[in-house]
C-alpha cells in the first residue's frame, strides 16, 4: 500500500500562538477516507483480475480435452481473456496517475468483468459448465465493493447474466455428458468454493489494513490537535496570569518608593514572592522575548554564523564550519537567529552525547546563492526521533526528560517568520540534519522604517 | 524641565494594570489618555489625540492590538508605539514591528523598562537618558503656595494660617520664589 502520510517538512501554517488568534488549521494530509477507500478497492480489483485471467488461461486445456470448449471457439475465448488483460493494464496505468477514482469507475469495471465471464461461459457450456458458479463471485464482489444503487445495479446485471447462461439458445451444445460426472463436478465445486473463500479473505485483509492506516492518521491528527490545544492553553494562561502579576509587581514597586520604603520586611517578602511567580511563569512558557531579540539588524550572515560557531563549544566539541557562496547582508533579528543556531548546535551535541559519542564534531554548512541562504547543522547521533519529525512546527514536543520542546519550535517559528523554512532530515550515513533556508529577499533593507 | 505635556496613550483592557500604568506614567510627567478597547482608542485618536507615545496590549479583550497600532500609525504618524504581550510570539513580534510598533515587551514588565522602551530602540540599555519630567517637590510647593495666595487675595497672614505654617516661614519661601 502506498504511504498515506506525506513526510512532514516544515509546513508554514498560520501557527501564531497567541491567545485570541484563531487556532491554526489542523494538519491534514490531502486525503479523505472515502477516496482512499475507493482507490484501495480499485487496486485490489486489478490484482484479482490478474488472478482470474491466469485461472481462465489455466482451464483452457482441461476444457478443450474434456470437450467443454470446441476448438473453433478457442480464438473467441482467448480474445475475451486478452481483452480483460488489456483492460487491466490500462486500469493499472490510470490508477497510478489519477488519485481520485470515482465510484462509477468501479461499477463499470465490474460490469465489464461480469460480461467477460458471461461470454466465456456462453462459449463453454453456459450454466452447465461446472465452473459456472463462479458467477456468484460477482454477486459478492458487487456487494463488497459497491453500495447503494450501484450495488443493486450490479445485482440486476447478475440476474441478466444468469438468465443468459441458463436460457441461451446461442450456447453451443457443449455437453457430451449429462448429468456432469462426479469426477468433474466435485473438483469444480471445490474450486469455486476455494475461489470465493480466497478472494473474500483477501479483500477483507486489504480493507482491514486500509482501515488501520486511517486510524493512525486520525490518531496523528488528534495528537496534533491536543498539542495545539495545550499550546493555546499555555498562551492563554500566560496572558491571563501575567497581566494581574504585572499590576501586582508595579504596585509593590510603588509601595517601595512610597510610604513603606524599600526595607519594609513585609514588602520585601511580597516582592520576592511575586518575582518567584514570574520565574515560574517564564520557565513554564520557556521563552523570554526580550526587545533585543526582535531587533532587526543588517548583518553579514557569514560573519554571524562564524561568530556563533567560534563562541559555541559544548563538552569540548568544536563545530566545523564550511562556508560557500557569496556573502550576503540581510536584515534579520540577529539575536533571535543566534539563539536558534545555538539551540540547534546544543541539540546536535546532546544527540551525540546521548549515543556515547564525545569526539565527533558538529558540522555546520553555510552556503548561499542569489535567492537563498542555507545554514545546516549536522550531527552523527541516532537521528531525529519519529515524534519530533512528525510534529515539527508544534510546541512542547520533546523526547528529552527535562526538555521544554520549544527549541525546535522557536527555530521553526523564526524561519517561517522570515519567509523561509526549517527542514529536518536524516543523514545517509546516520545522524540528523537541521537546515535553515532563508530567502535573501525576505527583508529588503528598505522595508523597515 | 519642559512645560510641554507629552501625550501618552494607554490601550489595555485590564483595569488594574491600566490604572497602575496610568498612575506611574502620570507621576513621571506624561499626560495619559486611557482606552480599554479598540473602539475607545479609535475614538480618542479620531477626536484629535496626537500621542507621542503609546503602550498597547496585544490582546485587548476580543480586539487585536495590531489594529490599534494601525490606527495610531495612520492617525498619529510619528507616535512611538510599544506592544505589551503575555506570551512572546516571534512571528507576531515580527509582524508588529513591520506594522509600525517600535518595540515589543513581554509581561510582567517594570515601569522603568517600559518607559525606556518608549524612548529608545536599544535592547535593554543600562542607562538611557529618559527626560526627567517628575514634578519636583519644590515646584509643587510653589504652585500650591501661589494658589493659596490667590485665594487669600495676597494676604500673607491669611495664607500662612491656611497653610498652617508660621508667617515668617511663608515669607522666606516667597522670597526664594521671587528674588528681589
Amino acid at each position: 500500500m502506498t504511504s498515506l502520510v506525506e513526510p512532514v517538512e516544515s509546513k508554514p501554517q498560520s501557527s501564531s500562538w497567541l491567545p485570541g488568534a484563531a487556532l491554526p488549521a489542523p494538519l491534514s494530509p490531502n486525503v479523505s477516507g472515502r477516496d482512499e477507500g475507493l482507490r484501495a478497492r480499485l487496486v485490489w480489483l486489478t490484482r484479482l483480475r490478474w488472478v482470474a485471467i491466469l485461472g481462465q488461461l489455466a482451464v483452457v486445456w482441461p476444457a478443450l480435452s474434456l470437450g467443454w470448449l470446441d476448438r473453433p471457439l478457442l480464438v473467441c475465448f482467448l480474445s475475451i481473456v486478452g481483452g480483460l488483460a488489456l483492460l487491466n493494464i490500462v486500469t493499472s496505468r490510470w490508477v497510478v496517475r489519477d488519485r481520485n477514482p470515482g465510484v462509477d469507475m468501479l461499477l463499470v469495471q465490474l460490469l465489464f468483468d461480469l460480461a467477460a465471464l458471461t461470454s466465456l461461459l456462453l462459449l463453454s457450456g453456459g450454466a452447465w459448465n461446472p465452473l459456472a458458479p463462479l458467477l456468484f463471485v460477482h454477486a459478492a464482489l458487487g456487494a463488497l465493493l459497491l453500495d447503494g444503487w450501484r450495488s443493486a445495479a450490479k445485482l440486476a446485471a447478475m440476474a441478466v447474466s444468469i438468465a443468459s447462461v441458463t436460457l441461451a439458445p446461442l450456447a453451443p451444445p457443449a455437453l457430451p455428458v449429462f448429468p456432469t460426472p462426479v469426477n468433474v463436478a466435485l473438483p469444480s465445486f471445490l474450486l469455486v468454493a476455494l475461489v470465493i473463500w480466497g478472494f473474500t479473505s483477501w479483500l477483507t485483509s486489504t480493507l482491514g489494513e486500509h482501515r488501520r492506516l486511517l486510524l493512525n492518521l486520525k490518531e496523528h491528527q488528534e495528537r496534533g490537535d491536543r498539542l495545539r490545544a495545550a499550546g493555546a492553553l499555555a498562551a492563554g494562561f500566560s496572558h491571563e496570569f501575567s497581566t494581574p502579576l504585572n499590576t501586582l509587581k508595579m504596585r509593590l514597586d510603588r509601595l517601595s518608593r512610597g510610604v513603606l520604603g524599600e526595607e519594609d520586611p513585609d514588602l520585601v517578602a511580597a516582592q520576592k514572592a511575586a518575582d518567584h511567580c514570574e520565574s515560574v511563569l517564564r520557565k513554564m512558557i520557556g521563552r523570554r522575548l526580550e526587545p533585543g531579540e526582535l531587533r532587526m539588524e543588517n548583518v553579514d550572515v557569514h560573519k554571524l554564523v562564524e561568530r556563533v560557531c567560534s563562541s559555541w563549544a559544548a563538552g569540548g566539541r568544536q563545530p566545523r564550519l564550511t562556508a560557500r557562496g557569496p556573502r550576503h547582508r540581510m536584515v534579520l533579528p540577529a539575536l533571535a537567529l543566534t539563539q536558534a543556531l545555538l539551540n540547534l548546535l546544543d541539540n546536535a551535541s546532546e544527540a551525540m552525547l546521548g549515543a556515547g559519542d564525545t569526539t565527533s564534531p558538529v558540522e555546520v554548512e553555510l552556503d548561499a546563492d542569489d535567492t537563498r541562504v542555507r545554514i545546516a547543522v549536522l550531527d552523527r547521533g541516532p537521528g531525529w526521533p519519529q515524534v519530533v519529525l512528525e510534529n515539527l512546527g508544534q510546541p512542547f514536543v520533546t523526547t528529552k526528560i527535562d526538555g521544554t520542546g520549544l527549541g525546535l519550535y522557536n527555530a521553526h517559528a523564526l524561519a517561517v517568520a522570515l519567509g523561509g523554512r526549517l527542514r529536518l532530515e536524516e543523514r545517509a550515513e546516520g545522524g540528523a540534519i537541521a537546515t535553515f533556508l532563508l530567502p535573501v529577499e525576505a527583508f529588503a533593507p528598505g522595508e523597515l522604517q | 524641565m519642559t512645560d510641554e505635556p507629552i501625550d501618552l496613550l494607554l490601550v489595555e483592557d485590564d483595569e488594574g494594570l491600566r490604572e497602575t500604568m496610568a498612575l506611574e506614567f502620570g507621576d513621571r510627567g506624561y499626560r495619559v489618555s486611557q482606552a480599554g478597547s479598540l473602539a475607545a482608542a479609535q475614538r480618542l485618536l479620531g477626536g484629535g489625540l496626537q500621542p507621542r507615545f503609546a503602550v498597547v496590549d496585544l490582546r485587548i479583550g476580543p480586539d487585536n492590538g495590531l489594529d490599534v497600532v494601525d490606527a495610531i500609525v495612520s492617525k498619529a504618524p510619528g507616535a512611538r508605539a510599544v506592544i505589551l504581550t503575555g506570551y512572546g510570539s516571534l512571528p507576531t513580534a515580527v509582524q508588529a514591528v513591520k506594522q509600525g510598533a517600535v518595540n515589543y515587551l513581554a509581561k510582567p514588565v517594570t515601569i522603568q523598562r517600559l518607559e525606556r522602551a518608549l524612548w529608545t530602540d536599544e535592547p535593554d540599555p543600562e542607562e538611557v537618558a529618559v527626560p526627567d519630567r517628575r514634578e519636583s517637590l519644590a515646584r509643587h510647593e510653589r504652585e500650591y503656595i501661589e494658589y493659596v495666595l490667590l485665594q487669600c487675595e495676597g494676604n500673607i497672614s491669611k495664607a500662612a494660617r491656611w497653610l498652617g505654617i508660621h508667617r515668617q516661614s511663608l515669607q522666606r519661601k516667597l522670597r526664594k520664589f521671587r528674588p528681589g
